[in-house]
């Protein structure tokens, strides 16, 4: 990790500071977090603002149902667990507001990831984690994958329950598996394999088609960066792991956002790749608040890349 | 994925129509659900199923014009009252690669807003949820939009990640049950489809109806909202607009899109802006201007069973002459059937 050493620039340390304040001043009354300040409160930014604001506690905290003791736990994480039993249903997923029926499908393995990281431990965080051992993508018919070339038998992980795998739900899981210490169970073989399957022709994934009726279709940055992290324990010499680490720099040396420049950083820091630019472009694109965008999530994902280069703790490193 | 079993029309029987027909005729009045009671539904002046709808034509060369003007002007064939009401423009912000003309054109987005105003819109939002891309900011600053916007002094709003509020669907083709809708959309007086004059190679088209994909918010349904896929996208279409009931239409056919469209199709310059207050009629005037019979289009001939103006004797043309600016756009075999 390359440090920012312009003085015109924030130093990466008190950047980190003041987007950590922002979230934690902007937690909803619910728990939760918005995508943006007073919006209704999602999985996506809660997740993401705990993993931020939380790092690595030093030890293993329980979670609201299973607790006997809440000490050692920071108060914006009880309100957050106080969310999530809130917002989960028998099923042991997550549920978006006012519907208990209907799981948050990719919000529960994001859930089960952040859980992992976090070390929470208890009831939710198990049924987190046995709903997405059960959750599957749909099986795509011969007559459908054909022109789409791709091997419609992997069942990998689906954004909503009921349609097919997509590579962003898919590289979740892998993360939460892999970080609850399930890295040799059978469905991340087939999650790996799935990645594998619809990786672009030229390096690098896209929300999940490789080609569609004979057009062979772009890589996009956001995909490509968690497909990588999904994959970073797989083999790093393998054809389809080289092709896209150098897209992905190729691409992020061009097109800029703050979602790129973030899970860039945190992308090729765990690959050793240079980050020092994309983290000063992230740092100029820090706003007078302290936020990225006015966008919780995007903040967090940025505080996250900061806390990478500063802490030297990379919330994605599976070890 | 699940993404090409859709290109025949289902035929509606009497009793499924008759129980869409039922519901959207009551629908009009009002959607809200028990489900919703919480967030109550702006009501719409809007009648999706008007015996007669107009339909205007506008000639616009390029987008170098003074297309404000050239709206305001259209609006003049259309009664369409927006003083000290919220408008919603959608425009159709997909994917951005540099050698196709997927978006609709941000100077159309910027005389739509200039024309909003100019009408008395107390506030003119712009907003859409991209379908594939997770990175809506590097989509609106590589398609121009973001500029725009800023240059406005708009806001934009990214339906995806937007606060959801559940209602019932009005119609039922798909079997959605319900939908999950952002509040900026339901939340508005006038909501206004902005799409690009497409080929599209699941749906034949993408116009005003096909546009409104982008209103379904993906923190509930995905990048792509592939539950519209597997429900069926032509029955999709349908059920997401006679719920959200937009009230207006601007198709950005200046620059449009022909063969493998909606992204890697080759641009037209079919040099035209078709303006409504019927989405199925003007989508159907599109279809004309395409070549293509939009009876042949499954989602419209659903339009058209459930009582919308899509036979061209319930279109009342205004502005230039459907005939003058009538092209072939071409098509993937798979829709050769479209022609007229």
């Amino acid at each position: 990790m390359q440090k920012a050493n312009s003085q015109s620039r924030p130093q990466p340390a008190a950047a980190l500071r003041r987007a950590r304040d922002l979230l934690a001043a902007r937690q909803n009354a619910d728990g939760g977090w918005g995508y943006v300040t007073g919006a209704q409160s999602f999985t996506e930014p809660t997740c993401y603002a705990l993993l931020a604001l939380g790092g690595a506690p030093a030890l293993p905290v329980t979670d609201a149902q299973s607790s006997n003791s809440q000490a050692g736990r920071p108060e914006h994480l009880t309100r957050a667990l106080e969310w999530f039993e809130r917002h989960s249903n028998s099923a042991g997923a997550v549920t978006f507001e006012g519907e208990q029926a209907w799981p948050d499908n990719w919000g529960t393995i994001l859930s089960c990831f952040t859980f992992h990281r976090l070390k929470v431990r208890g009831e939710l965080g198990g049924n987190y984690q046995r709903y997405l051992l059960a959750s599957r993508g749909n099986r795509i018919g011969p007559n459908h994958a054909a022109p789409l070339r791709l091997n419609g038998e992997l069942q990998a992980w689906s954004w909503a329950t009921g349609t097919a795998s997509w590579v962003e739900p898919t590289a979740y899981a892998l993360l939460a598996l892999k970080a609850g210490g399930l890295g040799g169970h059978e469905r991340v073989k087939t999650g790996e394999a799935y990645l594998l399957d619809r990786a672009c022709y030229e390096g690098g994934w896209n929300y999940g088609n490789k080609e569609v009726l004979d057009v062979k279709l772009e890589p996009m940055p956001t995909n490509t960066a968690f497909a990588l992290l999904a994959l970073q324990d797989f083999k790093r010499d393998h054809e389809v792991i080289q092709k896209s680490l150098a897209w992905f720099e190729a691409e992020l040396a061009e097109h800029q956002s703050t979602l790129a420049l973030a899970l860039g950083t945190l992308c090729l820091d765990i690959y050793g790749r240079p980050v020092g630019k994309l983290l000063n472009n992230l740092l100029a694109r820090q706003e007078a608040d302290g936020g990225w965008r006015g966008n919780h999530h995007l903040t967090a994902l940025a505080a996250l890349a900061l806390a990478a280069a500063v802490e030297k703790q990379n919330v994605f490193r599976i070890s | 994925m699940r993404t090409d079993e859709k290109r025949t029309r289902h035929p509606i029987t009497r009793r499924r129509f008759l129980q869409a027909a039922t519901v959207a005729a009551s629908g009009v009045a009002g959607l809200a659900s028990p489900a919703c009671r919480d967030f109550r539904l702006r009501a719409r002046d809007y009648n999706p199923l008007a015996e007669q709808a107009r339909v205007t034509i506008l000639h616009a060369s390029s987008y170098d014009k003074n297309l404000s003007d050239l709206l305001r002007q259209g609006m003049k064939n259309h009664a369409l009252n927006v003083r000290g009401k919220r408008v919603v423009l959608k425009p159709n912000l997909v994917e951005y690669h540099a050698a196709h003309r997927i978006n609709t054109n941000p100077l159309l987005v910027a005389a739509a807003i200039d024309c909003f105003r100019a009408l008395g819109a107390a506030e003119v939002i712009v907003a859409d949820g991209p379908g594939h891309q997770r990175d809506t900011e590097m989509l609106l600053e590589l398609s121009g939009l973001d500029e725009v916007v800023r240059g406005e002094k708009a806001r934009f709003v990214d339906l995806n990640t937007d606060s959801i509020h559940r209602v019932e669907t009005a119609t039922h083709l798909a079997k959605l049950g319900e939908l999950w809708l952002p509040e900026t959309i339901l939340g508005a007086d006038l909501v206004v489809s902005m799409p690009k004059m497409k080929t599209h190679h699941w749906a034949g088209v993408t116009l005003s109806l096909k546009n409104l994909f982008g209103v379904i918010p993906s923190v509930r349904y995905g990048w792509p909202k592939n539950v519209l896929h597997w429900h069926g996208i032509d029955e999709s279409i349908v059920d997401i607009a006679t719920t959200v009931r937009p009230g207006f239409t601007i198709i950005d056919g200046i620059e449009g899109m022909e063969g493998n469209g909606p992204l890697h199709g080759e641009t037209v310059n079919s040099q035209v802006i078709v303006m409504s207050e019927n989405l199925a009629a003007a989508d159907a005037t599109a279809a004309r201007l395409m070549g293509l019979d939009p009876l042949k289009v499954v989602h419209l001939s659903y339009m058209r069973d459930l009582g919308a103006p899509v036979a061209a004797r319930r279109i009342t043309q205004a502005g230039e002459r459907l005939a003058d600016y009538r092209r072939e756009f071409r098509l993937l075999d798979s829709f050769a059937h479209l022609r007229t």
